[in-house]
């Protein structure tokens, strides 16, 4: 009895697997990288998320290529993106990102890739329980689960632009003090030049001519 | 009833034991030439971060990629924010796995440099990866970290369940305070620019000043020389 309850909690292991990985990797220009993951199971669904963080005008070129080199997708220039596909093969999946388009600016891309297989067993819930009982709880369960996810890409989605924000505002901070310095150059240089040209007006043979 | 549930025990050891190990599914990524793969991440304070990792060495003989126990991984963590000062340091085998605690809010380094590997170079044949090493990540950041540490397999209940949603909640709780810290720090900025802009202005205007009255005084008194006023 005790057993055939294991068992089933062990083959529920095996049923629902889903894996996310979330990284942050930072591309130096002209970097080409890729992250593999491998779907052991057909009709996999793979959600990719990714958001450039910081770096240049905040966008990137990335590719998704399957087993046998068949692109999944790809996109130039994105500056984020939530994809969800289903794997139809089985095999290595490969998710490529790209940072060739600049010369000087490194590319912080915060990416997340998750495998999710489809639930072949129904988990058994605690003895002495009605079934209605427990499945009302899983549903409730299942949409605070979701809604937990969408707060926390929300959160995500707030990161990103604050890092944006918070890049505009050291740029117009340095921008700033460089015209200023500049501005008061040119005005000191136009002085000087104003006044070269009125002597020069009123000097030597000219004098009293003008 | 008694030799049946002995053998199928053991199985279900094999089959628990054989749960604990990586998941096939996690994400990895080949590493070339010894130079190590780091990640930044900007972590809240007090954020639990438990990695599992694999290191396979591709061998010419097979033509595939193997667990290769004299490979070993060096893990640094570095806090960028503060001078780079490393909280980890760890040596480990070719499978294995870390952990640390992010003692303050801000963004983490996190390095992996592959030790004592045999120098063949990768390339890509046909689209596919050959040679170097390759490394099977799976970084779990958050409360629910401590879960999957000590049950890497699935939650079987209702009450597992609902603890997950509350170790989930207090990640979220945790990054709204830190999203706190840096608007605050968003704040600052703002208004130093903000300062800036008044003293440059201010500056403009003196060296504005300084220059009229030095160009008038010159041709004030470079007239009365030519005998002109």
């Amino acid at each position: 009895m005790r057993s055939s309850i294991l068992a089933a909690g062990i083959a529920a292991l095996y049923a629902v697997t889903a894996s996310a990985t979330a990284l942050t990797y930072k591309l130096q220009p002209n970097e080409k990288s890729c992250f593999y993951t491998q779907v052991t199971q057909r009709g996999a669904k793979v959600a990719f998320y990714f958001a450039v963080q910081s770096g240049g005008s905040f966008d990137v070129d990335y590719s998704v290529v399957g087993p046998s080199a068949r692109i999944i997708m790809e996109g130039s220039k994105e500056r984020q993106g939530d994809f969800v596909f289903t794997a139809n093969d089985v095999g290595e999946y490969r998710f490529c990102f790209n940072n060739e388009m600049s010369t000087f600016a490194d590319k912080t891309v915060d990416f997340e890739i998750a495998v999710e297989n489809e639930s072949r067993a129904q988990i058994p819930s605690k003895q002495g329980s009605s079934p209605e009982q427990t499945s009302v709880l899983e549903e409730s369960i299942i949409k605070l689960s979701s809604q937990l996810s969408t707060i926390h890409r929300n959160q995500k989605y707030f990161r990103t632009r604050e890092n944006r924000n918070f890049s505009t505002v050291r740029s117009t901070e340095r921008r700033i003090f460089n015209f200023s310095i500049i501005e008061s150059l040119m005005m000191v240089a136009m002085a000087g030049l104003q006044v070269f040209i009125v002597r020069f007006f009123f000097q030597g043979a000219r004098k009293g001519y003008v | 009833m008694a030799r049946i549930s002995r053998g199928s025990s053991s199985t279900l050891v094999a089959l628990l034991l054989a749960a604990l190990v990586l998941p096939t599914n996690a994400l990895y990524f080949y590493m070339h030439g010894g130079q190590p793969k780091c990640f930044f991440e900007e972590l809240p304070k007090d954020t639990l971060v438990v990695g599992h990792y694999s290191v396979e060495q591709y061998s010419a003989q097979t033509r595939a990629f193997a667990p290769d126990h004299t490979v070993g991984l060096t893990i640094t963590v570095d806090e960028t924010f503060d001078n780079d000062h490393r909280i980890v340091s760890q040596k480990g085998d070719a499978i294995g796995r870390f952990t640390f605690s992010a003692a303050d809010s801000g963004e983490h380094k996190i390095c992996f440099q592959p030790t004592n590997w045999v120098a063949h170079n990768g390339w890509l044949v046909g689209g596919e990866e050959v040679g170097g090493i390759r490394l099977t990540l799976d970084l779990a950041i958050g409360e629910t970290s401590q879960i999957e540490s000590t049950d890497k397999g699935k939650i079987l209940d209702i009450v597992g369940k609902v603890k997950d949603l509350n170790g989930r909640l207090q990640d979220i709780k945790r990054e709204q305070v830190f999203q706190r810290e840096r608007e605050a720090e968003f704040r600052d900025q703002s208004e130093a620019t903000n300062a800036k802009i008044v003293r440059f202005t201010l500056v403009q205007l003196v060296v504005l000043g300084v220059t009229c009255a030095w160009q008038l005084s010159h041709l004030r008194s470079f007239f009365i020389k030519q005998k002109l006023t």
